[in-house]
């Protein structure tokens, strides 16, 4: 091969002159067009609207709680606990609890684990996309999921199950879940980002399952062994559900259908507060130390 | 009017050299192609203008500032950028678009890049090139000052890729500034009004097609040059 002297436009061999970092740049001027607000508006609205177009995702989030309350929840709704709540009521409780906190983590935990390994957040982080907004976005279209999950099956309960609660009771419910998928969304978001994505599915699951089980979402406290009672005590969706159960529930009710003895409520608030904070941090320093390490 | 300047720039992935001492300036408009090998260090460039990417020495500035403060004036498009799937054509641009201080109406882009017979379409359904002309619409719809391509019509068929340049140019003409990476050395010599060639994180040469080819093949030219470098530095690769 014949070579090709191009001196005149080669470019001179790299000095070694002392050098300075680039000038202090965590400042980003670009303001949105429709400001902060329209973003998220348009973000949550993009984002229900694309989860609407994913069967596996209705199915899923949304109709599988649905479903067990259809199958669990009502054929023993008329029976009484000792208190004569109605089965059909606490089931409700127990699933809705058990669909919300399922929402939070495949919201959080899967979709955003996806989208990271698929390149997304990465093309969005060379745009003025904040990722705050991102992530405000999801959290929006799951608190709208929230209340297509708690709408579907107060209906439910409702009419099939006979459950009857006041106007002031019903939107009791449906805050404690809103408040609920706010909460959880903190171990997803920690997930999704600690988590290899193509993992995060699998990870989600072994987290949820035993947390599901452990707190008494599908079976009461007491039919499981000790051991499980005794490790409840520590998880949040425990302390959650015990939440949702003493909001609708007498006290007698609750400890008969749970099979745990309740506690103080301000206790089961820290846990469930407390634990949102810790798995936030978690995962505010695990995207922090992704975006750094990208940084170099 | 400079829109991109690097001086002295190092980047190191722990004893990878991937930019080693770059010294570079790019004047306001035209079309600037980053000529190199795999691992010549152009993705590390696009990251460190993008502030993906932080330099380990030197500075980086784009649009006479620092990166991060210039990036609602400057459009990208990654090597391994994704999408999200369920997504239609529509809703992505203008979602995206409002994210920038100033925004291409969406049919508008669209229309840029022969997208609105898919507008309504989800991004799972579009081909590898309508998902690169998507990527490009994303990198528009902020009416940017400077576009940054890495490598980007590698999924392209013939038509698409005219089209795509013929978009770009338009850019330049409205005033924006185009860098793009790419391998190939027949795009680079029919598109760019300059050329630079990188390897192993080096710069090895600047100048329009016509002037390092002379009478040569600029594909010859590249090899002499490139193999050079290697015969220089036989350790590691970079990025």
């Amino acid at each position: 091969m014949s070579t090709h002297a191009v001196p005149d436009r080669r470019v001179p061999a790299p000095t070694t002159a002392p050098s300075a970092r680039s000038a202090p740049d965590d400042v980003v001027h670009a303001r949105p067009t429709g400001g902060g607000t329209g973003l998220l508006a348009l973000q949550v609205v993009t984002e229900v609207r694309a989860s609407l177009r994913s069967p596996e995702f209705a199915v899923g989030a949304v109709v599988i709680p649905v479903i067990l309350y259809a199958m669990f929840g009502l054929t023993n709704a008329a029976s009484l606990l000792p208190g004569g709540t109605r089965i059909g009521l606490a089931m409700l409780l127990s699933l809705s609890c058990y669909g919300v906190v399922t929402l939070a983590i495949v919201v959080f935990g899967e979709d955003v684990a996806k989208d990271r390994g698929r390149g997304w957040l990465r093309t969005l982080r060379a745009t003025p996309f904040p990722t705050w907004a991102y992530l405000a976005g999801k959290l929006g279209a799951a608190l709208v999921h929230t209340l297509l999950i708690a709408l579907t099956m107060a209906v439910l309960a409702a009419t099939a199950g006979g459950v009857h609660l006041a106007a002031p009771q019903w939107a009791a419910y449906a805050a404690l879940m809103l408040a609920g998928v706010v909460l959880f969304a903190p171990l997803g978001f920690a997930i999704a980002y600690l988590a290899r994505p193509r993992t995060a599915a699998v990870v989600a699951n072994v987290v949820f399952l035993p947390l599901a089980f452990a707190s008494g979402f599908f079976i009461p406290l007491s039919e499981l062994p000790d051991v499980m009672g005794d490790l409840a005590r520590y998880l949040p969706t425990y302390h959650f559900g015990q939440l949702v159960y003493r909001a609708l529930l007498p006290a007698q009710d609750v400890e008969a259908f749970t099979g745990a003895a309740t506690g103080p409520a301000t206790v089961h608030v820290a846990w469930v507060v407390g634990s949102a904070v810790v798995l936030t941090a978690a995962a505010l320093l695990a995207a922090r130390r992704e975006a750094v390490t990208r940084r170099g | 009017m400079t829109a991109i300047a690097l001086s002295d720039v190092t980047k190191r992935y722990g004893s990878v050299h991937a930019l080693d001492g770059v010294d570079l300036t790019v004047e306001r408009g035209g079309i600037v192609a980053l000529l190199g090998p795999n691992g010549a260090g152009k993705t590390t460039t696009f990251e460190l203008l993008l502030d993906l990417a932080r330099p380990t020495s030197g500075r980086v500035e784009v649009l006479g500032g620092p990166p991060a403060a210039a990036r609602g004036r400057v459009g990208a498009m990654l090597q391994s950028a994704g999408l999200p799937e369920q997504v239609t054509v529509r809703e992505l641009v203008r979602l995206v678009g409002r994210a920038f201080p100033r925004a291409v109406p969406v049919d508008d882009v669209l229309a840029r890049v022969a997208l609105t017979d898919r507008a309504g379409r989800t991004v799972t359904t579009l081909s590898g090139g309508e998902r690169q002309r998507l990527l490009l619409a994303l990198a528009l719809v902020g009416e940017p000052e400077l576009l940054l391509l890495d490598e980007p019509t590698a999924a392209m068929d013939v038509v698409s890729r005219r089209s795509f340049w013929a978009q770009a140019r338009a850019a330049v003409g409205h005033g924006a500034t185009v860098l793009f990476a790419t391998h190939d050395m027949t795009e680079a010599a029919q598109v760019a009004d300059r050329v630079l060639v990188v390897a192993r994180g080096r710069l090895l040469a600047d100048g329009t097609p016509a002037e390092l080819m002379g009478e040569d093949d600029l594909e010859d030219v590249f090899l002499a040059l490139t193999e050079e470098t290697s015969a220089a530095h036989p350790e590691g690769a970079v990025r």
